[in-house]
């Protein structure tokens, strides 16, 4: 047991140092200074007092779970939810000084956190990011839709594909966002919704996924791309024709003639990605 | 709305704490849950939260009067209190024995007021601190027309000044006060992992004839500490202390506190209170 220290003393600090979390971290790197505030530096578990702070946090985005309950679910799993939050807390500080505390709000810091805090040589942190990525975009894809924002309807059946020409401008059908991954989020949702999911298994790859509503149908696709189509999907601007998006495309890494970039757009037409409108300029 | 109202037939309810799935879970399988504990909190902060008592009958738990702490609730959370109080008509206030705001740090802070948290904090293990408790306890039991019962903190860290454990804290503020227990067994099994004593040994040791409620909710190994974890199932290990309460003690309440999330899957939950009604009718 400690030494006698005036218990209203002890809550006043412990209470100091929870509620905000730069102090906590100055303590922490500078253990002394709590002599001048009447303690002595090894009589307070600062590392304790750290995580417990990050219990609290956790707590305060419990209403963001309904959103991100895979995320949630995982953070659990890897046992990084007491290491997350602590690290976070500073910053989910400044947000609600910031007045920013809604649920959207909330997401917003973690998933903006989560990516920097993240080291990319740690496959649960991969994983960790590549899930709050699958689940913020699945949410705002949602979102689009039933605020009626899917942009250009796709093609009707029996409708024929759009002319695969140069001065053909490709337009995303209905809403598309593309992510890369390292780990497929439908995997981990399958082994998330276990009892006792296994992770350790899973190794990281390269995954390119396009979340895809058309607009027609009643759900969102998730389709896994080829980098070519990738490539070309993330290059199309609804402005520039087939031709125009040869030179970008190609500063990017896709450098392909005429012929097969035409071929390739064709492709991402008939599956219905994209509508090729006729463009109004000839282009070379 | 509905009311909690004794039934000797079932001296013992059965209730889950408020949150995403009480709602849809009750309508599965109405015959199972007694009542919802509402925490005070949630309806402060969404007046639409005790709507559920329409369904079911509902029991307050609080965590916003400080009972060990040295900086007073203010009047006006204390009315809100009351008002709830009254308009549920619950059988009792569950209170945190913990404090969870605090006096600033020092003059520059001063003018900012307390020092308010959002979570309760556990507090020093101390003659002090249980002689504080008495005393507010005292105060605040004069504002009720209901009983104020307390529940034990689960312990992290060691709370610097701290002179006993917690089994010896709980005995000395019951041993100055005439309150009843609520036992929170995953919090006691939660300190005891972090402060390394035998729950199953130290748990008779309580007093055990003064328990009006129990809580039992997961808990979590992380970082090298366990944590309070209402997103998942109770293990084993508490609902063995559960039992080992129930040989000597008989609770008017057991909540499920499954209340984070919808994480919980119904089978689990179906289970664990069959299970512990064959307890209380064994």
């Amino acid at each position: 047991m400690s030494r006698h220290v005036d218990a209203r003393r002890v809550h006043a600090l412990m209470a100091a140092g929870l509620a905000n979390p730069e102090l906590l971290a100055r303590w922490r790197r500078e253990p002394a200074l709590l002599s001048a505030l009447g303690l002595s530096p090894g009589a307070m578990d600062l590392d304790r007092l750290w995580k417990f702070a990050g219990l609290s946090e956790k707590i305060r985005y419990n209403p963001c779970r309904n959103d991100l309950p895979l995320t949630f679910r995982l953070l659990s799993k890897l046992g990084l939810e007491i290491e997350v939050f602590a690290s976070y807390a500073p910053r989910a500080a400044e947000l609600r000084k910031a007045g920013k505390n809604s649920v959207e709000d909330k997401i917003q810091g973690l998933f903006e956190f989560l990516a920097g805090w993240a080291e990319r040589d740690r496959p649960a942190h991969v994983m960790l990011c590549d899930m709050i990525r699958h689940e913020t975009t699945v949410a705002a894809m949602r979102a689009r839709a039933a605020g009626g924002d899917l942009g250009l309807p796709g093609r009707a059946p029996g409708e024929p594909a759009g002319k695969a020409a140069p001065g053909a401008v490709p337009v995303i059908a209905g809403a598309l966002t593309l992510q890369r991954m390292a780990f497929d989020p439908r995997v981990l949702a399958e082994r998330l919704r276990q009892q006792a999911p296994r992770l350790d298994d899973l190794e990281p790859g390269e995954l390119r996924l396009g979340y895809w509503w058309n607009g027609d149908a009643p759900a969102l696709h998730i389709l896994e791309l080829d980098e070519l189509g990738f490539c070309l999907l993330s290059a199309v601007d609804g402005a520039s024709s087939v031709a125009e998006l040869a030179a970008p495309l190609a500063r990017a890494g896709t450098a392909l003639p005429l012929a097969p970039l035409l071929g390739a757009f064709a492709d991402l037409a008939e599956l219905g990605l994209i509508v090729l409108q006729p463009g109004s300029r000839v282009s070379a | 709305m509905k009311y909690l109202e004794p039934d000797a037939s079932r001296p013992t309810w059965i209730g889950l704490a408020n949150g995403p799935a009480v709602r849809g879970f009750h309508q599965r399988h109405p015959e199972l849950v007694d009542y919802v504990e509402i925490p005070f909190e949630q309806i402060r902060h969404d007046a639409g939260a005790g709507a559920v008592q329409e369904t079911l009958p509902a029991i307050l738990h609080c965590a916003s009067m400080s009972v060990a702490g040295f900086v007073a609730p203010t009047e006006t959370t204390l009315a809100a209190i009351g008002r709830e109080v009254e308009r549920m008509r619950t059988p009792w206030i569950g209170e945190h024995l913990a404090f969870i705001s605090a006096d600033p740090l020092g003059s520059s802070e001063e003018a900012a007021g307390p020092t308010a948290l959002t979570y309760t904090v556990c507090p020093q293990l101390s003659e002090d601190t249980a002689q504080r408790v008495a005393e507010n306890l005292a105060a605040l039991q004069a504002r009720f027309p209901v009983p104020i019962i307390l529940e034990n903190s689960p312990q992290y860290f060691e709370v610097p000044g701290s002179t006993m454990p917690m089994v010896e804290f709980i005995g000395e503020v019951f041993s100055r006060c005439s309150a009843g227990l609520l036992l929170d067994l995953t919090h006691f099994q939660i300190s005891a992992i972090n402060m390394g004593f035998d729950a199953a040994e130290a748990v008779v040791r309580l007093p055990l004839d003064r328990v009006v409620e129990i809580h039992v909710s997961g808990l979590t190994v992380q970082s090298g500490v366990a944590w309070d974890d209402h997103a998942s199932a109770a293990p084993d290990e508490v609902l063995a202390l559960l039992g080992r309460v129930l040989e000597r003690a008989r609770p008017r309440a057991i909540t499920f506190e499954y209340n984070w999330s919808t994480s919980v899957p119904d089978a689990v939950v179906v289970r664990q209170i069959t299970r512990v009604r064959e307890l209380l009718a064994s």
